[in-house]
Parts: structure tokens; sequence; C-alpha cells
């Protein structure tokens, strides 16, 4: 007789959590990852050759935070079953999940599914963003983090938000110049009116803002001209980055004439907001809403991460931005929540072992919810991208081609796709689809893309190699 | 969606190959007609777009075969024939369609020897020869092949991007995401229901292909389809690979490397029962990406892109449905499986029809009126 089983798809701090919990409530529990390692993108773990080394005082914080999150999956992980290196590549229907490593394919059967695969970057393009030398902000930190690895000497960054500030400050903490930080609006400025109405969100962020401030402090003391109410206007170079040009805007992010500035830099970072993984949810069924601040196609979910499709579960920033913090508690609710369903088909059957996680979740929440208005983007942003400027990099789709389809009457983002190729390539539309559909108009944003199997690249033979499902969370 | 207009000379129902194509040749036949194209979904959105992407003149049947090669011209000159200067990606390298054992071979001699009667340059190959035109596919078990060097790989996006955009210069007025629900006979014409919505219509083309029995089933019409339900899958872009376009009956296997250097592959099962759920099934992978390794071991090492499933419209004769129906001024455009590639013919014949000129024999036996005649069907052999 099989056991209740729970899968994870995603090994970041929600997945982990959620996988530890639904293992303590006494589920046979799944965990896919990508990843060698678990710890997802913020928590992004080197080789183990490569482990070490000393913590500075600013990034002490984010270190805790991931040494309590190891701790408490560790406790659990004995009866996870932890399959590194390997991705979801096609949802059938809960009882035929398939999945893929390097040489095999497995279709496995989930009693809950916890879909917890976190967000990718959001990069505005501008001319030269193609250039070798650019890339995200989070890019940077990843580097850094998987393989000791800073990409450049001299690092520009622009964007939105806090994270090209932290990954800035990180740069600098790893020896690199930062020529200039050019952000659209101070991230602190759509904090403080919310926070100040709300002095329990301002109690739960205060890790979180000690932790900004000490990252500032970083770059202030490096003499890192933050330049606030900016936008990168290009990145230009002969064959790679070689200076980024911004100026200032005019609120709507309009640059103001005879305000640019030059900065040369061999490595130019951006980052404007966060897009959520919600593919696997979506081809799974799970309804979505469109959250331009939190992740753009989000799908729609209760305080358990239940879907609108039974059994199937959504935790973490795979459902919203609120950082991780918020999503290692959300995967302890979630997981208690999947539990529950995998055992006895009610989501709410062990909410009170959750409640703690339940209660600290509502404060990162509260707290994030205030954050989230920092990657607003001017109402006019993509003004800038030119008609010559490449939106999708992988087909090579310009502006002008998206504006021409546009004004053929294909502004449904489905329709968009097919008549232009743009977001049909490797990287399946991560880096250009939220820019096609807000280049796309008002029907742009209204509508996610098709989920099709195939969504993480897995070669042929894999797929060809399917092997039986008994070995899996037995 | 755009307010609709209440009335049209004529409307054509469906946004896909022959849809595009019928109205695009029924506003340049008449410019004076006003002419309406409803469209369920977006852009590209049905069967055209999931295609295989491959086009061949090598069919077993004349219905076939001339609509295909009537079409083979529009396809090499479409940047002037539909001003359409970004091209469409035709990789013009051929179609080898093998046989793996002699009673394959005889039926590919039939095929070719029919094709040649209307000119076709196609021919029978050895397996040696099939090894020269295609060196990295595995010919074990194979006896032989069917060749045309004038067939290839083309885009479906390109091409429907091609029509569309010469129909609304046309002056085609095309409407997307609406859905006709109903076909009404109204005084001496048509009403149709949209979305709570009438429009009238002197004359009506409805060109749903597996879904016209659906609009028409209740108006006593019987065209005879079944959707056949089949799925492909594409790799990310190769290296060379594969020159032609390649059908293996052995391996129930479509592959076309395309312009762009992806590999489609569409995997036929035909232990699949008819039905119109699209729906990708678990078992393609195990089953298709084996077989696609065996008939082109370098696929091996090739990433999976995306999984599409799509219709087959399976006529009792696998021949394309063109024509008037029992209704006068009701035309039905149904492809028989083929309407990417015999979409540029099918249409302006189709129009021509429709505007009560003459049309070759051969394409009046399109008509639906063949499956109530009592007469013999000609029925096309050599579908994958």
């Amino acid at each position: 007789m099989s056991r209740a089983r729970v899968v994870v798809v995603g090994a970041g701090p929600a997945g982990m959590m959620a996988a530890a919990q639904a293992a303590r409530l006494g589920c046979a529990v799944v965990l896919v990852d990508e990843a060698p390692r678990p710890g997802g993108q913020i928590h992004r773990q080197p080789p183990p050759s490569l482990a070490g080394g000393a913590v500075s005082a600013a990034a002490r914080p984010e270190a805790e935070r991931k040494r309590r999150l190891f701790d408490r999956f560790a406790r659990h992980a004995g009866a996870i079953d932890h399959r590194p290196g390997t991705s979801v590549t096609a949802i059938y229907g809960l009882d035929r999940i398939l999945i893929a490593d390097e040489t095999s394919s497995r279709l496995i059967r989930a009693d809950a599914l916890v879909v917890a695969t976190g967000l990718h970057e959001r990069v505005v393009p501008v001319p030269g963003w193609t250039l070798p030398g650019v890339v995200t902000a989070g890019a940077l930190q990843a580097l850094l983090k998987g393989g000791r690895v800073r990409a450049g000497d001299r690092i520009a960054l622009a964007g939105a938000g806090p994270l090209p500030l932290v990954a800035a400050a990180q740069m600098v903490e790893a020896g690199a110049t930062v020529p200039v930080v050019a952000l659209l609006r101070p991230p602190w400025s759509p904090l403080w009116p919310g926070l100040l109405r709300d002095p329990a969100a301002l109690w739960a962020g205060r890790g979180v803002l000690s932790e900004g401030w000490r990252w500032l402090s970083v770059l202030r003391r490096a003499g890192v001209p933050v330049l606030t109410r900016h936008v990168a206007l290009s990145v230009s170079g002969d064959g790679a980055a070689e200076r980024l040009v911004i100026a200032r805007h005019d609120g709507r992010g309009r640059p103001v004439p005879g305000t640019e500035r030059r900065f040369a830099a061999d490595t130019v970072a951006f980052n404007h907001g966060f897009t959520a993984n919600s593919e696997l949810a979506r081809m799974a069924g799970a309804e979505t809403r469109f959250d331009p601040r939190r992740g753009g196609w989000l799908p729609v979910r209760d305080g358990d991460g239940a879907t609108s499709v039974p059994g199937l579960f959504v935790a973490g920033d795979a459902g919203g931005f609120a950082g991780g913090l918020a999503a290692a508690c959300d995967g302890a609710v979630v997981g208690a929540a999947a539990a529950g369903w995998a055992l006895h088909r009610d989501a709410g059957r062990f909410a009170a072992q959750a409640a703690a996680d339940r209660a600290e979740r509502a404060r990162h929440w509260t707290f994030q919810a205030a954050l989230a208005a920092s990657w607003e983007l001017p109402r006019d942003i993509h003004e800038l991208v030119t008609p010559a400027t490449v939106v999708c990099r992988c087909e090579g789709v310009t502006r002008a081609r998206i504006d021409r389809a546009v004004a053929d009457g294909h502004d449904g983002l489905n329709g968009l796709k097919r008549n232009t190729r743009a977001g049909m390539g490797s990287c399946g539309g991560r880096s250009c689809l939220r820019t096609l559909a807000a280049l796309a108009g008002p029907r742009g944003e209204g509508e996610a893309v098709n989920a099709r199997p195939g969504i993480r690249p897995v070669t042929l033979a894999a797929l060809a190699n399917r092997v039986s499902d008994e070995s899996v969370g037995s | 969606m755009t307010t609709l207009p209440r009335i049209a000379d004529i409307a054509v129902i469906g946004g896909g190959a022959y849809g595009l194509s019928v109205a695009l040749w029924l506003r340049r036949l008449r410019p004076d007609l006003s002419v309406l194209l409803l469209d369920r979904s977006d852009f590209a959105g049905n069967e055209t777009g999931r295609c295989g992407a491959g086009f061949r003149v090598q069919w077993g049947a004349a219905g076939n075969i001339r609509l295909c090669q009537d079409s083979l011209p529009s396809y090499e000159n479409f940047a002037e024939e539909f001003g359409y200067p970004e091209g469409i990606e035709f990789k013009q390298d051929g179609y080898l369609i093998l046989a793996h054992g002699e009673e394959q071979l005889d039926q590919l001699r039939r095929n070719i020897a029919l094709q040649s009667r209307f000119g076709v340059d196609s021919s029978l190959l050895t397996v040696e020869e099939a090894a020269r035109l295609a060196p990295g596919l595995n010919l074990s078990g194979v006896v032989g092949g069917s060749f045309c060097a004038r067939d290839g790989s083309l885009s479906p996006f390109r091409v429907l991007d091609g029509f569309h955009r010469a129909a609304a210069r046309a002056g085609v007025l095309i409407r997307h995401g609406v859905k006709v629900d109903s076909v009404e006979p109204f005084s001496s014409a048509f009403r149709l229901s949209a979305g709570g919505e009438a429009i009238e219509a002197g004359r009506v083309v409805v060109a749903t292909d597996t879904r016209i029995p659906q609009l028409l089933g209740s108006l006593g019409i019987d065209i005879p389809v079944q959707p056949y339900p089949n799925q492909a899958f594409v790799t990310e872009p190769l290296p060379p690979r594969l020159g032609p376009c390649v059908v293996s009956f052995a391996h129930e296997m479509f592959l076309n490397q395309t312009a762009r250097g992806s590999v489609v592959v569409v995997a036929s099962d035909r232990r699949r029962a008819l039905g119109a759920d699209a729906q990708p099934t678990a078992d393609l992978f195990p089953r298709a990406a084996a077989r696609a390794i065996d008939l082109l071991p370098a696929l091996g090492t090739a990433r999976l892109l995306r999984s599409w499933g799509g219709l087959y419209s399976i006529t009792p004769d696998m021949l394309a449905v063109l024509g008037e129906t029992a209704l006068p001024g009701l035309f039905v455009a149904l492809s028989g499986a083929k309407g990417f590639m015999t979409a540029p013919a099918a249409g302006r014949l189709l129009a021509q029809l429709v505007d009560g000129q003459a049309v070759p024999d051969w394409f009046a036996r399109l008509s639906p009126a063949r499956f109530a005649s009592g007469e013999e069907l000609e029925k096309e052999p050599a579908i994958v």
C-alpha cells in the first residue's frame, strides 16, 4: 500500500519548508528541484569545494536566515525523496506528472502537488541590453553565491526596487567598483507612507529594513552614487558592454533632455522587478490573475495556497513576490495544507500545526505589500524601447515587429506570440513576455500565455528513457 | 472585441489557412462585395498553427495532388503574390517518404505513377539514394522511398501572417475572438448568431474544419468528418541535420528540420481513438521520442522546446471537402488534414465557385455532394 504522496516542485525556502512540513505530518514527499543543491535562487549554494569563507556584517542576516531554514529542513530531510537536477517537463494531471533529469524521465503521481518554483527577474529592454556583459542583478548574485565568481570589475546597475542596491553592495564587498546605481525611484519612498499608516508592518519589516540599511551603508562607505528617479537609456560598447547611459526621468519614465550621464562599466546589471514562475500551475489548469507589482500572471490561491484545481497548491514567490522570509513561512503553511489534502482530502486538517508560521507570514506579507509598490514601473517606461531594440532575444524579435503585429490587430498575448514568434524560444518567454504584454496594450496583460508540456528543456534521450515510478517516494 | 457589422455580402467562418485564403480571394475577385471573416480565437489559434509545417505534392489521390500542385507556385512566389517581403521560410529541400517493406514501396510506386500523370517531378529512390539525401537517418529496414525536390518545409505562422495581411489589405474585415454559434437560412440569405449578435450574410463559407458538423448539423447538412487527435513536439534549434522532410509510416512519424533549425516531430498513434480532445497525452514522449531517435539518432541529444496537440480532419476519402452544400449560398471549406499545404489553391478555386465562376472538373469533384452520390470515392492512401 502506497502512502499519501506530496510532490513539491522547487527547493527554495518555500519548497524546502513545504516538503519538511508534509514529511513531518506523515506524507511521502518527493522534492523535485533543478539545482544540484537545495536553497533556491536566494540561498544558492556553491559546490562543497567552494564552501566556507568569511561572512561580512551586512551579509550576516541572510546567512542566519539560511542557517535556520536549512536546520528546519534537515530535521525532516531523511523522510524526503529529494531529486536534485530534475525538472518537471509536463503535468498531464496530478496523477501524471512527468519529471526528467539528464538521462531519464518518469511519470509520477501526486495526491497533492505544491508548486514552489519562485520567480525570475524582469528586465525592461533598452538599446544594447543584449550585448555580452549585460546581466540581471540576480545573476550577479547567483554567480557570486553559486560559483564565487564576480561578474566584472566595474559593474553599473539600474532598475527598480531594492535588488539593484543589495546586489551593488554585494559586488562592492566582493571587490568590484560600482560606478552607479540608477533607480527609477527610491525603493524606500513607497515604503514610508504605507508603513507609517501601519506600524505593525514597520515592526514586521524591521529586520529587512535594518538589513537594507546595512547594505546602503556599504554603498555609502564605498562612495557609490545612488541616483534615484533615473532611467537607463542604453548600453553601448564595441561587441560588449562598455558604458551605461542614464538620464533623469519626468516621473512617468520619460528622460529629461540634457540630463544624460554616461558611466564606464564592463558589466551592466538590470532588474525591474520579478515575474512569478507560474507555468506549472497554469499547465495544471490553475486560474490566474494579473498583478503588475507582485509578479505578473499569478495563480489565484487562498491562504492555504490552494488553487482552483483540487490538490494543486502554490507556495512562496511563485504565488507572487513576498520575499524569502515570507516564502519560508508560506511553505510551512502550504505544506501542512497539502498534507491535509493528501491524507484526508481536507486542506484545513493540520491548520493548527502551522499557526505560528501563518502568523509570522502575515507580518511579512504586510511589510512586503508596502514594499511591492516600488516595483510599479513608471507609466511610459516602455517608450524607451526603440523600434530597433530586440525584445525577444531568443528569436531576435524587435519592437518594430511587435508594434506591427499589434497594429494588425494581434493584441492578445497568445496571438501576438504566434504572429511574431516572440516568447517561443528556449527561455520559454521568461525574458520578454512581460514586455510583450506591456507593448500589446490593454489586452496584453489580460491573458497568460498557454503553458504547454516541455517548459524546461530536456533531451529527447532522457524523455525516451522512461523508467518506472516504483522507486519514487516509496 | 470591436463591434461587428450587422450585414455582409459574404461571411467566412474560421481564420485558419482555408478561411483566410478564401476570404482574401473573394475580395480579390469581387472588390465590390463586403467580406467578413470571423475567427473564434486569436491569430493562428487553431489547426494551421499546430501543423507540422511540411509541404508535399506526393500524394496518392488525384484531388490531393492537384490541390498541392496548384498551391506550390503560390508558396514559391509568396512574397510577390501576397505582398509579403519578409518571407515564409520555405526550405525547399524536398520531402522523402520511406518505405519499410515491399508493400509500402508498391504503394509509393503507384503514387508516383499517378503524380507523373499530372507532371509532378517525383521519383522512386533506392535505399542508397535515400541515404545520400538524408545521411543522418537510420535506414535499417528501409527498402526504398519516394522523393520530390520541390516539396519542403515552410512556416505556418509566416504563411498565415501573409494571408492575414493580404486579406486585410484587400479589404476583408477580420474579427478574431468571435465564435459563431449558429447559421440559419433567413429569407434568401443567412443569419449568423455570434455571442448574442446577429449578422446577416448573403453567402456563407464555413471553414472550421473538424467543427463544421457542430455548426451545420442542425441544418440537416451532413459533412462526414471526424477529428483525430495528433501530437507534435519541437526541439531547440540544431545545426543542419536533415535536408528533406521525412515521413516514415513504420515509425508513424513525420520529421521536419525547419529553416530555423528546430526539428518538428509529428507523432501519430494509430491506436488512438477518434475524438476532439487534442490535449497532449502522457504517453507521447516515451513512445515518440524513442521512435524519433531511432529514425534520426542525432535527435538523442536535442532538447525539447515544447509539445502540442492538434486535430486532423478525417474524411472518408482523406480528401478536402470544398464546395456548395445542399443549401444554395452555403459553402464548406474542410481540409482533410492538409489545409496548410492546399490553402492557396483551395481558397482561390473555392472563391471562384462562390462567385459563380466555372471551376475545373477535378475541383468540382471535391464538392460535399460526392458523399451522397453513391459513386465510388477515390481514396488517399498516403497518410502518415
